[in-house]
């Protein structure tokens, strides 16, 4: 992985970008074979449920005759349980919609009939020997595609969740003062972008672990402004950040390219182009 | 303006379009309201240059993941697939498909396979004592003579038709699409699992037919035979297909290539799925049933007569090249 990659913010997980045709990139994050076998297992379950549940309702109505239509129902289930909910659903069963999983296609673009009945058919040819044609083949794709994904070009996706975006985090800073900082600094784009890292990862972690991460960066700054050294280095991160993102010259200096690339289709589209 | 001010100013925007995306889930294509839609539109691509500049100007990562999945949804209903038409499936139905299936040079392997192995064990099993008890075992011949020891007819009632019926669905229609599904290994598991069953079929006919019982057979298999015995050549066709698409890709990437055929091959795996109902139909109503041979014989003619009309005329009214790219026989 090159440097420039990395700073770009693609991350090492697994995850497959899409690039829209607004020349954007967003990230799907994929979904490996172990939620998607809980998800089989879940369908699997409800199947079940929903066969002996015909049958004892069948049984009581028309007796005998009533075994060919359990066939049959089990015939329909079987190969189109999947299909038709994944292509109703757009991409999701009832399995997959309970762990969070949806069958997108390799474009991102949701899945069509076609695809969801190919895959759906496929499944059988996964399963041979119990399953390992299937967890193979995610194994050797790069987008861990089974048989059935390979021939229908989609992929399964781990959804997040829509969460509302609660604004910048408030940072308690007790220890420092933001005068410290000398008025004339101004973070460069790779600098924000690890900071920024480093904030989303912070609740996660203890605090003399926060220190020891924080001090990597934050003995720089500290040799640099001579700051006392007992400053606690995530706060000064934290200070970092929070000075940065309510910086107003760097936000003016990427906004420009993009505002202009933007303008004339969503000028276009609203109608708001006078020549 | 600081970064702050910024995502706090676009947030409202954001909550529009994930309601936006929200309203264009669950409304039908003709009811979208064409005002709301550029207004969506418009939304979706601020959201994603608001995305572009928050990754370059390092906007606090949950706000970049959050953006992330706005987008995603954004993309996935912005251009999204069109919908069910019934005017191309019409012409997809009667045109386009008869004519990829007759000009694909798989259909035509698995026929010559099946009826070159269910004929020459046909003849191998008329001709050779011992060669239908190897092929299928004594038990089950044995099976087969008690089965139609009696003239047909005699014990049908309307409850077992319509159980028998449910049965061949599930067991026949079920054995045809486990063998196009095979055919992702290279299409050797359609063509193992076709030359399983001519070979049995042909070694059953042969015994059967030189059996005392021959007679009450005969009347049994006549009448959904050309339904049963096409869908099953079908299905290792689109199975054959879908795994030559791997082998042979036609100057395409191999994974596209798989893609391209794998659609191609769905066709045909349907179609000899609704064959195998058809068959089913005939097999659990008219084929167990005291109605006179001749009946049974019409049947059979008629249901041969209805394939060659749906795989024939297309070809002949619309020309044999199929109007999309992905017919077989181009080079």
């Amino acid at each position: 992985m090159s440097i420039e990659k990395f700073q770009s913010g693609v991350s090492l997980d697994c995850t497959l970008q899409v690039v829209t045709p607004e020349n954007v990139c967003f990230d799907y994050r994929l979904a490996g074979p172990f939620p998607r076998i809980v998800a089989l297992f879940a369908d699997y379950l409800l199947i079940a449920a929903i066969l002996l549940g015909l049958l004892i309702l069948c049984s009581t109505l028309f007796g005998e005759a009533s075994f060919g239509l359990i066939l049959l129902s089990f015939f329909i289930l079987q190969w189109g349980y999947a299909a038709g909910l994944e292509t109703l659903c757009n991409g999701q069963t009832a399995g997959k919609k309970m762990l969070g999983l949806r069958v997108v296609s390799a474009s991102g673009l949701p899945i069509n009939a076609q695809q969801a009945f190919l895959r759906g058919f496929l499944r059988t040819a996964d399963m041979i020997p119990y399953g390992f044609a299937g967890v193979f083949s995610m194994y050797f794709s790069r987008k861990f595609q089974r048989l059935g994904d390979l021939a229908a070009g989609t992929i399964v996706v781990i959804e997040g969740k829509q969460t509302q975006v609660s604004g910048i985090k408030d940072v308690k800073l007790t220890n420092i003062s933001p005068e410290i900082i000398p008025s004339k600094f101004r973070p460069d784009p790779a600098l924000i972008h690890a900071l920024a890292l480093f904030i989303a990862r912070r609740p996660k972690l203890s605090k003399p672990r926060r220190r020891e991460i924080a001090w990597y960066l934050a003995r720089h700054f500290i040799r640099l402004w001579s700051l006392p050294a007992n400053t606690d280095p995530d706060e000064l991160l934290c200070l970092l950040y929070l000075h940065s993102i309510s910086d107003e010259s760097i936000l003016s200096k990427i906004e420009k390219p993009a505002k202009k690339q933007e303008d004339p289709v969503m000028n276009w589209l609203t109608g708001e182009v006078v020549a | 303006m600081k970064i702050s001010e910024l995502i706090e100013s676009r947030r409202a925007d954001w909550k529009e379009l994930e309601d936006d995306i929200e309203w264009v889930r669950k409304s039908s294509r003709r009811k979208l309201d064409p005002d709301r839609l550029a207004s969506f539109a418009k939304r979706y691509r601020a959201a994603c240059s608001d995305l572009s500049l928050g990754i370059s100007a390092g906007f606090p990562q949950e706000t970049i993941r959050y953006l992330h999945q706005l987008v995603a949804d954004g993309h996935a209903m912005f251009y999204r697939s069109s919908t069910f038409r019934l005017r191309t499936w019409g012409k997809v139905l009667f045109s386009d498909v008869p004519r990829r299936i007759i000009n694909d040079p798989c259909t035509w392997i698995a026929m010559a396979l099946f009826w070159g192995l269910f004929f020459g064990s046909l003849l191998g099993s008329s001709v050779l004592d011992n060669f239908s008890v190897e092929v299928a075992g004594e038990s089950t011949l044995a099976e087969m003579e008690s089965m139609y020891s009696e003239p047909i007819g005699s014990s049908s009632t309307m409850d077992s038709r319509s159980m028998m019926t449910g049965f061949y669905v599930f067991n026949n229609a079920g054995i045809g699409l486990k063998c196009f599904a095979c055919g992702i290994f290279l299409g050797i598991g359609s063509l193992f699992i076709l030359a399983f069953n001519a070979i049995f079929l042909g070694s059953i006919f042969g015994h059967m037919l030189n059996a005392p019982q021959a007679g009450n057979f005969i009347t049994f298999v006549t009448a959904h035979g050309p339904f049963e015995l096409t869908a099953i050549a079908l299905s290792a066709a689109a199975g054959l297909r879908l795994g030559w698409g791997i082998v042979d890709t036609n100057g395409w990437e191999r994974g596209a290539s798989l893609r391209r055929r794998a659609s191609q091959a769905i066709e045909i795996a349907l179609t000899a799925t609704v064959l195998f109902g058809l068959a089913a139909v005939i097999e659990g109503n008219i084929s167990p049933t005291v109605i006179p041979y001749p009946f049974k014989v019409m049947v059979a003619a008629l249901s041969t007569l209805l394939m060659i009309v749906w795989f024939v005329v297309p070809c002949l009214v619309y020309g044999q090249q199929s109007s999309l790219e992905i017919s077989s026989n181009e080079t």
